[in-house]
C-alpha cells in the first residue's frame, strides 16, 4: 500500500512518514503542493494525506486537480483551524475525511487505515481468505491461527494482492504500490517476494493462493472476506 | 419620540394646503370687501355732493329738484333713497324712492358732523341699511331773505339697502371659492405625484437594504440621486471594509492556527515515540496548550460581525449532510428535514456551519439510523413580499435515535473539553463549542431524551 503525504512542515512530515513506514506502508513524503499534485496525478496511490495550509498550492486545489484528472484514491485532509467551512470545502473538493491539528499521530494512522479499507470495499481491519488472515491493525498475518513471519515488502505485497483479489495485478502496478518513488525497482525482486510468499502461505502446495499469469502479472485466487 | 417618516411629513403638508388656501381666499375676500366699501362710499359721496349742488333756497325756503340724476332715487322701487333734514330733525325733503322704506326711519343717533359719515349695516325697523350723511352749513347770503342771519344748518342723508352691496360681493365670492378649490385639487395631485417621485429612490434603497439583510445581494447597486448617492456609497464602503476586515482576521487566525498547531502535533508525536523522564509532564502540558490554543482561536473566530445578513438555512444543512455522508457513509441512514421554504436566520454563515456541523456530525457518528432536523416558528412571523417565510426567532430541533447521553452527564457534556465517554458512543466535544456559539445569539442548548429513545437537542436562532 502506497501513501502520498503532502505536508509543508518538515518535522510533522518526517514524523508521520516514519510512523506509516513502520506500519508497512510505502510513503512518498512531499513538502510542496505543486510537486505533490504532480505526483498524485501520475501515480495511482492507495491514499493521499494532504495538509490544507500549503504555502504554494493550496491543499484544496491539489485535491480538485486530482479529481479532475480522474484520480479516485481516498484523500485525508489535515486542517489547522478545524472550522466546518474548511472541512466542508475540503470534502466537497473531493476529500474523504479530515483530521484537525493537533492530532495524535496514532489517530492519523487509524484514519488512514480506515480509508484504505473503505476504498477497497473491505471495511473491516481483518481480511480473511480461508486459513489466511491478514490483520491490518496488528500488521500481522495468521495462517491456521498461527502468526506468520513476513518482511515488510512481503506483507505489502500480500495486502495489495488480497485487497484486489480476483484481479490480475501487473508487476508494474504492484511495484507502484509497494515502493516509494526514489527506490530503484527491480522486477526480479518482485518475483522473489511472490515466490517467498507462496512458500510461507502454502508450504505443502495445497492452497495455491497466488497464480502467476505469464507476461500479465499475479492474481490472488482465494475469495477474501472482511470480518 | 419616533421620528416622522418623510411620507408622513409630506402628507401633513398636503393636509395643511387646503387650510392655507382657505386663509388666502379669506384674505382676498377681506380685501375685496374693503375696496367694495370704499368705492361704494365714494359713489354715495358723489350723490351727496350732487344733492348739495342742487340745493336752492327761495326766500329762506329749501327747494330741491323733483328728480335726481341717478334713476335709482326717482323710482319707487329703488334700493336707495336720499333726504334732507333740518338741524332739529324735521324732514325737509325726500327723494321719490323713499316711499320704499315706508318713510325713512329717523336717525336714532346724534346729528352728523360737518364731514362725511359712512356706516354700513345699520339695523332699522327690520331693514339692513348703509348710510352716508353730512351736516352742511349754508351762509345767510346763500339762503336769502327772511332767513336767519346766521344762515341754515341742513343734514343730508343717503340711504342704501345693504343687500345691494352683498349681491355684488357674492358675485365675487363664488368664483373665488371655486377657484381656491380647483387650485387646492391641482396642488394636491401635484404634491402626491411629487411625493411619489421624491420618495421612489428612498423606497428603492430600503428594498435594497432588505435584500442586503437577507443576503440576496452583497452591496447597494442602484443608481441614486446625488443626495442619497453619498449615503449609499458610504454604506457600501463600510460593508466592504467590514468584509475585508473580517476576511483579514479570518486569514490571520488561520495562519496563527496553522503555525501553532503544526508544531504542537510534532511535539505530541515526539513525546509518544520517546522515553524521557519528564514525558508525562510534557504530554500533559502539550495537551493543555493544544486545548487552550483551540479554545482561544475558536472564541476569537466567533464572527462578531456588526452586519449579520440572514442566511438561508437549508443549503447550509444540505452541504453539511453531503460532506458528512462522505466521512460516515451509511446507506441505511435516514434523514428527515422539516425546514420551511426559504427559512433564513440572522446568524453568521460560519457560525451556522459550526453549530450544525458539530450537531450533525455527532448525530452521524453516534446517532444511529435516523436523523431529523426541524425548524418551527418560535415567535411572531410574517411572509415577506416574495412569500419567503420569516420568523422573529426559529425553534430548531435536531434529533437522532442513537444511544443518547445519560441524564447525569448532561451538564458535563455541555462543558467544553469534557467527553461523556472516550469511546464513540455518546455526544461529546462538539456540544461545548455549540453552547459557546449559541450564547452569542442569546440562545442555549437543551438536551432531552424522548420516549422513542435517542437524543433531542433544542435551541432557538434569531430570524431577522
Amino acid at each position: 500500500m502506497r501513501i502520498l503525504l503532502i505536508e509543508d512542515e518538515a518535522g510533522l512530515r518526517g514524523q508521520i512518514a516514519e510512523l506509516l513506514r513502520g506500519r508497512n506502508y510505502a510513503v512518498d513524503a512531499i513538502g510542496l503542493g505543486e510537486e505533490g499534485c504532480y505526483l498524485g496525478s501520475e501515480i495511482d496511490f492507495d491514499l493521499a494525506i494532504v495538509d490544507l495550509g500549503l504555502p504554494d498550492l493550496g491543499g484544496l486545489s491539489v485535491i480538485q486537480r486530482w479529481r479532475q484528472v480522474g484520480r479516485r484514491f481516498p484523500v485525508l485532509i489535515l486542517t489547522a483551524r478545524g472550522h466546518w467551512r474548511e472541512k466542508v470545502e475540503g470534502l466537497e473538493a473531493g476529500a474523504d475525511d479530515y483530521l484537525v491539528k493537533p492530532f495524535h499521530v496514532e489517530e492519523l494512522v487509524a484514519r488512514a487505515q480506515a480509508l484504505i479499507r473503505r476504498a477497497s470495499g473491505l471495511p473491516s481491519s481483518r481480511l480473511v481468505a480461508g486459513p489466511i488472515v491478514l490483520d491490518t491493525r496488528a500488521q500481522q498475518v495468521l495462517l491456521q491461527n498461527k502468526p506468520l513471519a513476513l518482511t515488510a515488502y512481503e506483507y505489502r505485497t500480500l495486502e495489495y494482492l488480497m485487497r484486489h483479489a480476483g484481479e490480475t495485478v501487473s508487476k508494474a502496478r504492484l511495484g507502484e504500490h509497494l515502493y516509494e518513488d526514489h527506490i530503484e525497482r527491480d522486477s526480479n525482486v518482485l518475483e522473489q517476494y511472490v515466490a517467498r510468499l507462496r512458500q510461507k502461505l502454502d508450504p505443502d502446495k495445497t492452497l495455491r493462493p497466488l497464480t502467476t499469469l505469464r507476461g500479465q502479472g499475479y492474481r490472488f485466487e482465494l475469495a477474501v472476506a472482511s470480518e | 419620540m419616533k421620528a416622522w417618516s418623510i411620507r408622513q411629513r409630506l402628507l401633513l403638508l398636503l393636509g395643511l394646503l387646503p387650510l392655507l388656501l382657505l386663509l388666502m381666499a379669506w384674505v382676498l375676500k377681506l380685501a375685496h370687501d374693503e375696496s367694495l366699501r370704499q368705492s361704494n362710499q365714494a359713489r354715495l359721496e358723489a350723490t351727496l355732493y350732487g344733492l348739495m349742488r342742487d340745493t336752492q333756497f327761495d326766500r329762506g325756503e329749501l327747494i330741491m329738484p323733483e328728480y335726481l340724476p341717478e334713476p335709482v332715487f326717482n323710482s319707487e322701487g329703488g334700493d336707495a333713497a336720499a333726504r334732507v333734514l333740518s338741524a332739529d330733525g324735521r324732514v325737509l325733503w325726500e327723494s321719490r324712492s323713499a316711499v320704499l322704506f315706508g318713510g325713512l326711519p329717523a336717525s336714532p343717533d346724534a346729528p352728523p358732523a360737518t364731514r362725511f359719515e359712512y356706516q354700513e349695516n345699520l339695523k332699522l325697523e327690520g331693514l339692513l341699511l348703509n348710510r352716508l350723511r353730512r351736516r352742511v352749513h349754508f351762509g345767510a347770503d346763500t339762503v336769502g331773505e327772511g332767513a336767519a342771519t346766521e344762515g341754515m344748518l341742513l343734514d343730508y342723508e343717503v340711504w342704501q339697502r345693504s343687500s345691494a352691496l352683498s349681491t355684488s360681493r357674492e358675485a365675487f365670492l363664488w368664483p373665488l371659492w371655486m377657484g381656491a378649490l380647483a387650485v387646492a385639487l391641482v396642488v394636491g395631485v401635484a404634491v402626491l405625484v411629487i411625493l411619489h417621485w421624491v420618495s421612489a429612490p428612498l423606497k428603492a434603497v430600503r428594498n435594497e437594504l432588505d435584500n442586503l439583510r437577507q443576503g440576496r445581494q452583497g452591496e447597494i447597486e442602484g443608481e441614486y440621486p446625488s443626495e442619497i448617492r453619498q449615503l449609499v456609497m458610504a454604506i457600501n464602503e463600510l460593508l466592504q471594509s467590514e468584509r475585508r476586515q473580517r476576511e483579514r482576521v479570518r486569514q490571520r487566525l488561520a495562519d496563527l492556527a496553522h503555525s501553532l498547531k503544526t508544531p504542537l502535533t510534532v511535539i505530541r508525536g515526539e513525546l509518544q515515540s520517546r522515553e524521557a523522564p519528564s514525558r508525562k509532564l510534557l504530554t500533559e502540558e502539550s495537551e493543555r496548550l493544544a486545548h487552550l490554543v483551540d479554545l482561544q482561536l475558536k472564541r476569537a473566530a466567533g464572527s462578531g460581525a456588526t452586519w449579520k445578513p440572514t442566511v438561508a438555512i437549508r443549503p447550509v444543512i444540505d452541504r453539511l449532510l453531503g460532506s458528512l455522508d462522505r466521512i460516515y457513509p451509511d446507506p441505511q441512514r435516514e434523514i428527515c428535514l422539516q425546514i420551511p421554504e426559504g427559512a433564513a436566520v440572522a446568524v453568521d454563515e460560519d457560525d451556522l456551519m459550526e453549530i450544525f456541523g458539530n450537531l450533525l456530525e455527532n448525530a452521524c457518528k453516534y446517532g444511529g439510523k435516523q436523523i431529523c432536523v426541524s425548524l418551527e416558528v418560535a415567535d411572531a412571523s410574517q411572509s415577506d413580499q416574495d412569500g419567503a417565510f420569516r420568523a422573529e426567532r426559529w425553534c430548531v430541533t435536531v434529533s437522532d435515535n442513537g444511544p443518547g447521553i445519560p441524564h447525569e452527564l448532561f451538564p458535563q457534556v455541555l462543558e467544553r473539553g469534557v467527553r461523556a465517554d472516550e469511546r464513540p458512543i455518546g455526544h461529546g466535544v462538539g456540544l461545548a463549542i455549540v453552547t459557546d456559539l449559541l450564547e452569542q445569539y442569546r440562545s442555549a442548548l437543551e438536551l432531552a431524551h424522548p420516549q422513542t429513545g435517542g437524543l433531542t437537542l433544542t435551541f432557538d436562532l434569531p430570524g431577522f
